[in-house]
């Protein structure tokens, strides 16, 4: 939704799914933008809830309490991750479908605004949590799961 | 697990801290380029069933021709409009599956969850999947 009017104008990179969809059916360019305002809202509203569930991974249950706590959780559970994992994809996508992943990284940073607004303020639980740190020792699977779905979309998919 | 509320400054402390992101970004990472494979597959497999020369890779779905004579509404919304409306629901189920009851504890397959919903929900769902376009300017990437 949100790359459809510069799909339309574009073209190229951005031509895909709406914008085929609105090119069919003969969108008009403000009925896109319409839609691209609709899309940035609703990725800001999206914060909010995935703010909320992003709390519930704490491995201090305490921190869920703590404004501090918070965006220490928000940084590094999620804030640098995306960050390292947009420059990985930006440089994998290089330079094919570059510009629809600079797309996709503001989308997805459009949900931080909503999540630092929703971490000022109390957080309710309706139950209680037992914090674990799943996340704290080193995983070599994930990376090795990673190494080799790359591998498989290099050699079978890369064209 | 960790018991003290302070935010870590320590040596320890920040191989954990490293630890956390390096995993997360993994996590993201995988989730990604399952999501794009799952979409670029389903459209993929769409596009061969309905009869079209389909150059499938991960960056680019191609269904040829491109001659507009070629393509019908219903052919279209089946192409471009329904894997985007499977992965809404697909996120929406996931989320419901993962995130609607309330669990005592939160763990890897959650997490893993949590970023699956995000990127079936948004990258998808809201972008669309990575078509390359035919710079011809007709009909269809």
């Amino acid at each position: 939704m949100t790359v459809s009017p510069f799909g339309q104008i574009i073209r190229a990179d951005l031509y895909r799914d709406i914008s085929v969809l609105a090119y069919w059916f003969g969108f008009d360019p403000s009925t896109l933008l319409v839609m691209a305002c609709l899309s940035f809202f609703i990725n800001f509203f999206l914060g909010f809830i995935f703010g909320n569930e992003l709390l519930r991974f704490s491995h201090v249950s305490s921190w869920q309490d703590k404004p501090s706590g918070r965006r220490y959780l928000l940084k590094t559970y999620f804030l640098f991750p995306l960050v390292i994992g947009i420059l990985a994809t930006l440089l994998f996508s290089y330079p094919g479908s570059t510009l629809f992943h600079v797309f996709m990284a503001l989308h997805v940073l459009l949900f931080i605004p909503a999540m630092f607004i929703r971490y000022r303020g109390h957080f309710d639980y309706s139950g209680e949590l037992a914090a674990t740190d799943f996340l704290g020792k080193p995983r070599y699977i994930l990376a090795v799961i990673l190494v080799v779905l790359l591998v498989v979309v290099r050699v079978f998919l890369s064209k | 697990m960790q018991t003290d509320s302070t935010v870590p400054v320590n040596k320890k402390a920040l191989r954990l801290t490293l630890s956390r992101i390096l995993n997360s970004a993994c996590i993201f990472l995988i989730t990604f380029v399952l999501a794009n494979l799952f979409h670029q597959l389903l459209l993929g497999g769409f596009s061969y069933i309905m009869g079209y020369k389909t150059e499938l890779s991960f960056a680019s779905v191609r269904s040829l021709p491109f001659d507009n004579h070629y393509w019908s509404t219903p052919r279209v919304l089946l192409l471009y409009a329904f894997p985007l409306l499977l992965s809404l629901f697909l996120a929406i189920g996931l989320f419901a599956q993962f995130f609607m009851k309330q669990k005592k504890h939160y763990d890897l397959v959650r997490f893993f969850a949590f970023w699956m919903i995000i990127n079936f929900g948004v990258h998808h769902a809201h972008d669309g999947v990575t078509i390359r376009a035919n710079y011809s300017g007709r009909f269809v990437s």
